[in-house]
């Protein structure tokens, strides 16, 4: 037998999982709020150990890649939730005959019927992970800014951990004392990013003869913040 | 203009004074009862556009702007029109009623003053014309380098009547002075931006906020400058400044409120604060009204009823309003009457704060858009979701679309009166 090309058996390797699963799909959709239609694409698959995996697209509402939670399939019902977009969005539903899922999508206690069809394979959007940082970014940094017309010190807390994604915490002191965990942290070369995406913020800073130069950015704000060693408390 | 009973007319050459809250001071304190309990929708008045004008009552009659560029004459018992004039521009803001002539401003950029019994134009005047407060990233919209109008930016000036001459705020920042039978420009007066709060005058002072951050006490017979109070500033998305708050003015005291979160207590004869109740970023953009010692009002985002001392500042009570507050509160018969920009119209006891009753209008209840939540809070998450491009505008505007009451109450007759973003001027009994 000739060997076959490696695009169509990967191919046939996502249509039969495709087809193994009839939850596992991109599926298309609308829900219909008083006087307004909106339009809603979820992708739901399975991953290496059989776990849910999915992600959600609100096309008229600029969102893409929202990360599904909570997925329970079991039997033709099928549930999930997306947490921190809009709110928090349940929906539950069933698996229909003819290929399609009809439920109802629940946002801020209101409630609406959502139907959708499957439209192809999955194509899950999945969200970006923390990375573990350079040994000598471990550690306690500090630093002050100007923020408008007042300063505020910054310190912050990296450590990595044995799963491969570090962790971080913020601690503000300015008109008032705020901490903020650090959702998601990254390190590209010399290049490190943490994200709080509840907050709007984001801090990328460069790592460079032993301090982090970089810009705190929340929302429309944009601060110049250097950290150094933080001194032993 | 249909035809007129001689007893509407006589009614209305015979009315005396009636502007924003009811007098020149903007006491919003009304005379007699308003209803304490709701027993229902008394009539709706139709206009074709958004009613954020706050009715103002002369013997009998309610005169009123709407955004379909109108003002209309109504009669209070049967909710009849009367007259109706066209502009070329929404008035969302209080006529002033004096001496036969009912004033206004319209976004056409004119001052007009209409003959009250007959809706005739008397005179207009051209001011430098109207806009919005605008500025680059505004509330933290994006792009932040592009220059945005507030969509919050909802009022026109209210103009107010003294000693024969009216006065009003503009967006092309001046205050104005005309000549109430004539419309000549006595004086006027520049500020740093746009001016759409309503003066209020007393003893021969007038005073006003702008949105440049400062408010005023201006000689009313000369327009040359008293004093000027400070309020915050906020250079990078101009959230926390200006005065969109129509002062009060009670016992030689000035009480506004200011997007700066404050509501401020200031000497009317010096300028300087007496106190400020701080209200942890939430506007109040509400006219205080105060009574008996205490100062009544509302804020936005914390969307509270506060009563505070009139004399300290110190809080008395507050109460959750479940949405916004812009409609500042009329006070009748120991009840504050204001409107929510959840679409509800809300009566509280002024001795405890606690709810009356409250109205809510259709289109609110079928929350087109779920622009509310379920529990009538204000579904920020859905409405809000990018700060990019006009969203947040648009947004707004959706928000605004479900009936939302920026109009503030009067109270006459135990019935009370308000205008709704869905068209409507209501009359509850």
């Amino acid at each position: 037998m000739l060997p076959l090309p490696r695009a169509v058996i990967l191919l046939a390797s996502t249509a039969l999982s495709y087809a193994a699963n009839p939850a596992a799909s991109r599926w298309d959709g609308s829900f219909l709020v008083p006087g307004r239609e909106m339009k809603l694409v979820v992708d739901l698959s399975q991953n290496d150990k059989g776990e849910w995996i999915g992600s959600a697209i609100f096309p008229t509402l600029d969102i893409a890649g929202a990360p599904l939670s909570d997925i329970a399939v079991k039997d033709s019902t099928l549930s999930f939730a997306v947490k921190g977009v809009l709110g928090d969005i349940k929906v539950r539903g069933n698996l229909t005959d003819g290929g399609g899922f009809s439920g109802a999508l629940e946002q801020g206690g209101n409630s609406a019927p959502l139907a959708m069809q499957k439209t192809g394979p999955p194509q899950v959007d999945l969200p970006r992970q923390s990375t573990n940082v350079a040994r000598e970014l471990e550690g306690e940094w500090e630093g002050d800014m100007t923020a408008i017309d007042h300063n505020v010190h910054v310190r912050l807390s990296l450590a990595n951990r044995t799963d491969g994604k570090a962790t971080a915490k913020f601690f503000l002191k300015g008109r008032r004392e705020v901490n903020l965990n650090v959702a998601i942290l990254t390190q590209d070369s010399d290049l490190l990013t943490l994200e709080v995406p509840d907050a709007f913020l984001t801090y990328e800073g460069r790592f460079r003869g032993g301090e982090i130069s970089g810009t705190w950015q929340q929302g429309p704000y944009e601060f110049a913040l250097v950290l150094h060693r933080a001194a032993k408390p | 203009m249909r035809f007129l009973s001689i007893g509407m007319i006589l009614a209305a050459l015979c009315a005396g004074q009636a502007m924003f809250r009811g007098d020149a001071t903007h006491s919003g304190i009304y005379a007699g009862s308003g209803p304490r309990q709701l027993h229902g929708v008394k009539w709706k008045f139709a206009t074709g556009d958004r009613v954020v004008s706050s009715p103002v009552w002369s013997g009998g009659i309610l005169y009123f702007g709407s955004d379909d560029n109108n003002v209309y004459a109504v009669d209070a018992s049967s909710g009849r029109q009367i007259w109706k004039f066209t502009t070329r521009g929404p008035v969302p803001c209080s006529p002033a009623v004096a001496a036969g002539l009912v004033y206004f401003v319209s976004y056409d950029g004119h001052f007009y003053a209409v003959e009250a019994a007959t809706g005739r134009l008397r005179w207009k005047f051209a001011t430098g014309g109207e806009r919005r407060f605008e500025a680059k990233g505004i509330h933290g919209m994006q792009p932040k380098t592009q220059t945005i109008a507030d969509p919050y930016d909802v009022y026109l000036s209210s103009p107010v009547v003294a000693s024969g001459a009216v006065y009003f705020g503009s967006g092309d920042g001046n205050v104005y002075a005309l000549d109430a039978a004539t419309g000549d420009l006595r004086w006027k007066f520049t500020t740093g931006d746009v001016v759409h709060a309503s003066p209020a005058i007393d003893s021969g002072t007038l005073y006003v906020g702008s949105w440049d951050s400062y408010f005023y006490a201006i000689d009313a017979a000369s327009g040359k400058e008293k004093w000027r109070f400070h309020g915050g500033e906020d250079p990078v998305i101009h959230n926390q400044v200006g005065f969109q708050s129509s002062p009060t003015i009670a016992d030689g005291v000035v009480y506004t409120g200011c997007r700066d979160s404050n509501l401020y207590a200031i000497d009317a004869a010096t300028g300087k604060e007496k106190w400020r109740f701080y209200n942890n970023g939430s506007w109040v953009i509400v006219s205080p009204t105060v009574v008996n010692g205490k100062v009544v009002f509302a804020t936005s985002d914390s969307s509270l009823f506060h009563i505070a001392d009139a004399a300290t500042g110190k809080p008395v009570l507050q109460q959750d309003t479940t949405a916004y507050v812009f409609s500042s509160p009329a006070v009748a018969g120991g009840v504050a009457y204001y409107g929510v920009l959840n679409g509800t119209f809300q009566a509280r006891d002024l001795n405890d704060g606690k709810l009356l009753w409250q109205y809510q209008t259709d289109t609110a209840r079928k929350n087109p858009g779920w622009v509310l939540a379920a529990d009538g809070k204000i579904n920020g998450a859905m409405l809000f979701h990018s700060n990019w491009r006009e969203a947040p505008i648009v947004a707004a505007d959706l928000e605004f679309s479900i009936g939302v009451i920026f109009s503030s109450p009067l109270v006459a007759d135990g019935v009370v009166y308000f205008g709704s973003t869905d068209g409507y001027l209501y009359a509850l009994d």
